[in-house]
């Protein structure tokens, strides 16, 4: 009997080892996103990992295209009925994504949280970028080109 | 069973747990983190 039972106490401690596991991972997740990213943070993170950056300052014509963080898609308000096609193509709603309002608001952030699996806010917003001395961009979005390759700061 | 199958699952369950009570410090920390933050829970 003892042998029968040994290797079922290991396999059964071996699933809930593993189902406690993936719950902290989780929850590690859920942190992460409540996070707000700096932006050196920010900087860094364009610079070796995917993630997409949206800017989701109201009126575009004079926030946007005054200036934004180079490969920011304009999306204000997270609200993608206010886009035009061709910007909500580009967004993807499951690939990570930072949120860039005007002074990292947190209830800016807020509504993006159900457009997208993972949204981090960019603490301080704009302004913060800006103060930081990073790099910026100014004029209207324009969706790269296939094959154009990956931009860079 | 064998020692070194026992070996195995021992080795596999010490894994797991030093894992887990690594993840959840972690989750601890970040936890502070996010409650100095101000972020707080989502709204």
């Amino acid at each position: 009997m003892k042998r029968v039972l040994e290797p079922v106490g290991y396999a059964v401690l071996i699933l809930v080892l593993g189902f406690l596991n993936v719950a902290e991972g989780r929850r590690q997740a859920r942190l992460e996103q409540q996070l707000p990213l700096t932006p050196k943070e920010l900087y860094q993170t364009l610079a070796r990992a995917q993630v997409q950056v949206v800017d989701v300052r109201p009126d575009p014509s004079e926030n946007y295209e005054g200036t934004h963080i180079p490969g920011a898609i304009p999306f204000p308000g997270c609200d993608a009925k206010a886009v035009p096609e061709v910007i909500q193509e580009r967004i993807l709603p499951s690939v990570p994504t930072v949120v860039v309002s005007d002074e990292g608001s947190r209830a800016e952030h807020g509504k993006c949280l159900g457009y997208f699996v993972n949204a981090r806010n960019l603490a301080g917003g704009m302004k913060a970028w800006s103060e930081a001395g990073l790099p910026e961009d100014s004029g209207e979005y324009s969706p790269p080109k296939p094959g154009a390759g990956g931009g860079c700061l | 069973m064998k020692k070194s199958v026992r070996v195995l699952f021992v080795g596999v369950i010490v894994g797991l747990l030093v894992g887990w009570l690594g993840l959840r410090r972690h989750n601890a920390e970040l936890e502070q983190k996010v409650a100095t933050s101000g972020q707080g829970a989502t709204p």
